[in-house]
């Protein structure tokens, strides 16, 4: 369909490009993330052993943590070791982007196994988005390596107070692409579980039972919401699946024939009690300019506040090409772009947002403020497209939120 | 459908650099996209960046095309090369908006001086271009009063002397009363005063005492426009801003570290002020006046010491100084040395194709800056204190597809033959680790390595509007 210009191809001379023969597709790289205590390290440790994690490299802070020293195995060198079901035990040493070009050049060199996917498991109190940021910002891991899933282990009995206490443990449920509680045989896991949905209502659960191991293949497989692909992750269908749930943890009443703004804000803990989710809709298209100046607000003004922001947008511009659009603090993700509306729907913009305080009349002013000006700009004609609107000013600090 | 779809891995996005894919349609960039993202809609052109810098194309906020020069015997007056010669170096070398000025002389008003400069523009320039209205000597009411509306209408930025520059240059300076008013509309009309500050008693008195000296060759300018002349005048004028409510200013061509000091103290009481410096203070000091042909590396004010220069760099990674502009003016290498005595040599800089290239070289490769902080200072910033932002000087959704590709495997040894401004250039033999392979004007293909495609029609002016972000107390 599209005619790639060869002369226009401009590789630097010695390089080793995977767009050389033989190229190798990018390696996707998963997140393990869960707070201090959550059984990640635990879960990880028998996942290890298991034949789905045996094309795989897994990245950790210390052998220990895993239990490795207590192998017999033959260690080529402190940094790298092979279990003996197969898999890749990596150590990280200095920075990550480091360990992970090493881990990418010994697999050229064929000083290792060649792995297929890479797994890092996150520290307790690491949120995870500065990891993905690494994976699209670095020049050499952003062409070699792509987006995984993202997996937060939660426990059971000290998961609800660990999400009201800790603005960690929300990013990292926040962020997830999966989830699995573990302990639900000591507590009821139903809890967690609805804690969960609160900050992050389309995300899979599964509840761990108690000898159980989660399939890791299903586990550590890129989720569904790529481009050319049908996201069942997609707010829309999250958010209908939960207005049907009778489960009693939330009530989305995300209304898509009408510019409603549902917004959730529940009886919880903590910092919980500080969550709020809300969706932004829109049925007139937004002219692309305003789509960046609404990025560029919200990067500014919510800041860290900003836990996630998730959707679709219908592009003035490019109408058939929708956009999807995700975020989270100051990270914006450059645009997704689906094949196609999703069957049934008009196009429409419909962004999901969960943040720390109530922002959601802010966003909704700060979008109509943005919109109006660029298209009173673009009728204007002559005049430039000058970002000089009055910006109107958010929600007044939350108190004991702490930074 | 798009006109034109850019994929690389080292997309320069207000995010960060990234991979990623652009979108271009109708001249305007709709969507930065995933890398892969854009590969399988229909597009009329695809262009693969590989590893190669993909950023928002350049702007030089500094530059005089087809500007009366001063002869140095008093005679016929000459020429700067004029916007279509300046403005397709500039394409050549990823640069694709130019600010150039608008002269106001004495018996016109603000709206003749602008259609006569349209008249020099207008059809005649590759590339996107604006103009700083330039005042000079006394100011009427009704200039005034002409101003407030000019500023309306979209010419966003005023040009002031505090100096003549040099003995045979009076009639330049504009007095500190009439300063005071220009301020006063300025700040009114929601515009933006761009200063060249020097101080006109130190200048003049160190022309009269060099020459009286029998020390007037170029190899003093230093000692003329010296840095205690940047340091008072900077201060002086700052002041006065400060006193005026709704002021901002914009420092052109610092060159001492007391003009750099002078900008951080400013900044530090939160005064929306900005600094400017051009490409060949952050190269060259007063030692190389004393190279063969030593003119070639002079901008008024002047070169100054090593340690200046160190203050200047300092300044652009402390937030003092925040854009490197050129001070353009393309002459040929007679014209530029004709003139070999402090008061007569001709000033400005032919230095709008190199740039990018050199100040990447300079800043990436030897200095270890980020990517995004060399864009900052040869194109974001300069749009967002001119008024330009966000249709230039970024890559992102809604913002004119102006993209200027920077390639390594371009790195070339520089030599005036090789360049399209004139016959020398004060970077002859700089190494320089990359060149722009492709330069896109609003979505049309000017330069595309040493092809130019590009038509006289093609650059539009631009109104520009400085917006309340820029112009407010931080």
């Amino acid at each position: 369909m599209t005619a790639r210009d060869p002369t226009a191809r401009h590789t630097p001379p010695g390089r080793n490009r995977s767009g050389a023969a033989g190229a190798v597709p990018p390696t996707p790289v998963h997140v393990l993330t869960g707070f201090l205590g959550a059984g990640k390290t635990t879960l990880l440790n028998r996942l290890l052993r298991t034949p789905e994690l045996a094309d795989a490299a897994v990245v950790v802070n210390e052998f220990g943590d895993v239990g490795i020293d207590h192998l017999l195995v033959e260690r080529s060198d402190d940094l790298l070791v092979e279990l003996p079901g197969g898999c890749l035990c990596c150590v990280v040493r200095g920075d990550l982007a480091t360990t992970l070009e090493m881990l990418l050049a010994r697999r050229d060199q064929g000083a290792c196994r060649p792995f297929r996917t890479i797994v890092i498991e996150t520290s307790g109190l690491a949120e995870p988005n500065p990891i993905l940021n690494l994976l699209v910002t670095d020049p050499l891991l952003a062409d070699r390596t792509m987006r995984g899933a993202v997996v937060a282990v939660v426990d059971a009995i000290n998961g609800p107070a660990t999400l009201a206490g800790h603005s960690e443990a929300v990013a990292q449920v926040a962020l997830a692409d999966r989830i699995v509680v573990t302990k639900g045989d000591l507590a009821d896991p139903a809890r967690a579980a609805q804690a969960v949905r609160y900050l992050n209502p389309d995300v899979p659960v599964e509840v761990l039972a108690p000898d159980a191991l989660p399939d890791a293949a299903a586990l550590f497989r890129e989720p569904e919401s790529g481009p050319g692909q049908r996201d069942s992750t997609h707010p829309e269908a999250g958010d209908a699946r939960a207005a049907r749930s009778d489960s009693g943890a939330l009530h989305a009443h995300a209304d898509a024939h009408a510019p409603a703004h549902g917004h959730e804000h529940g009886h919880h803990d903590g910092h919980l009690a500080d969550i709020h989710r809300f969706t932004i809709e829109r049925q007139e298209p937004l002219p692309a300019a305003a789509l960046s100046l609404l990025v560029e607000t919200l990067a500014q003004q919510l800041g860290a506040n900003l836990l996630r922001v998730k959707g679709l947008v219908y592009i003035a511009e490019a109408g058939a090409m929708p956009a999807v659009l995700h975020g989270a603090q100051h990270v914006f993700h450059p645009l997704a772009v689906l094949p196609a509306w999703p069957v049934g729907s008009a196009p429409a913009t419909r962004l999901v947002f969960i943040t720390r305080g109530d922002w959601r009349e802010f966003v909704v002013r700060v979008l109509d403020a943005i919109v109006a000006e660029v298209m009173a700009l673009t009728a204007g004609g002559a005049s430039s497209q000058a970002s000089g609107g009055q910006v109107p000013s958010g929600p007044a600090p939350v108190v004991g939120q702490g930074e | 459908m798009l006109d034109l779809m850019l994929t690389g891995r080292r997309v320069v996005t207000p995010e960060g650099m990234r991979a990623a894919d652009l979108g271009v349609r109708d001249g305007r960039i709709i969507m930065v996209a995933e890398a892969g993202a854009l590969a399988d809609h229909q597009s009329a052109r695809t262009i693969d960046a590989g590893d190669a810098i993909v950023m928002p194309g350049g702007i030089d906020p500094h530059v005089h095309c087809k500007w009366p020069m001063p002869s140095p015997d008093g005679g016929e007056v000459m020429f700067t090369g004029p916007p279509a010669q300046v403005s397709r170096a500039a394409l050549f070398g990823g640069t694709t908006t130019l600010i150039d000025f608008a002269a106001w002389q004495p018996d016109e008003t603000l709206h003749e001086c602008i259609a006569r400069r349209d008249g020099d523009w207008r059809d005649q320039c590759y590339c996107d271009y604006g103009y700083h209205l330039m005042l000079q000597g006394r100011i009427p009411p009704a200039i005034l009063d002409e101003l407030h509306q000019c500023i309306g209408e979209g010419h966003a930025t005023v040009k002031i002397f505090t100096t003549d520059i040099t003995p045979s240059r009076r009639g330049r300076m504009v007095g500190f009363g009439d300063i005071w008013e220009v301020l006063k509309v300025v700040a009114g009309a929601g515009g933006l005063a761009v200063i060249h500050a020097e101080d006109n008693d130190i200048v003049m008195h160190m022309y009269d005492k060099l020459i009286a000296e029998n020390r007037a060759h170029f190899t003093n300018l230093a000692e003329v426009h010296n840095a205690l002349s940047e340091e008072l005048s900077f201060r002086r004028i700052i002041r006065l801003a400060e006193n005026v409510p709704g002021a901002a200013l914009y420092m052109m061509h610092t060159s001492a570290a007391s003009g750099v000091e002078a900008i951080a103290e400013s900044r530090a009481k939160g005064f929306p002020i900005y600094g400017e410096t051009l490409h060949q203070y952050l190269m060259y000091s007063a030692d190389d006046y004393a190279r063969p042909n030593g003119q070639i590396y002079h901008t008024y004010p002047s070169l100054k010491s090593r340690h200046d220069q160190a203050a200047l760099w300092d300044g652009m990674a402390g937030d003092r100084i925040h854009t490197v502009a050129t001070d353009e003016l393309c002459c040929t290498l007679a014209v530029k040395v004709i003139g070999d005595r402090i008061d007569d040599v001709t000033g400005g800089n032919s230095g709008v194709e190199p740039r990018l290239a050199v100040m990447y070289t300079e800043m990436v490769e030897k200095r270890g800056w980020s990517v995004e902080r060399f864009v900052e200072l040869v194109s974001t910033n300069a749009a967002r204190i001119m008024g330009l932002h966000p249709r230039k000087g970024v890559l992102a959704a809604g913002a004119d597809a102006d993209i200027t590709v920077l390639d390594p495997a371009l790195a070339r040894t520089v030599t005036a033959p090789d360049l399209h401004e004139t016959d020398y250039t004060p970077w002859e033999g700089y190494s320089a680790a990359i060149w722009p392979s492709l330069t896109i004007l609003r979505g049309k293909v000017m330069v595309e390595g040493d092809a130019f495609h590009g038509d006289l029609t093609d650059g539009d002016f631009l109104p520009r509007r400085v917006p309340d972000s820029v112009r407010a107390m931080r």
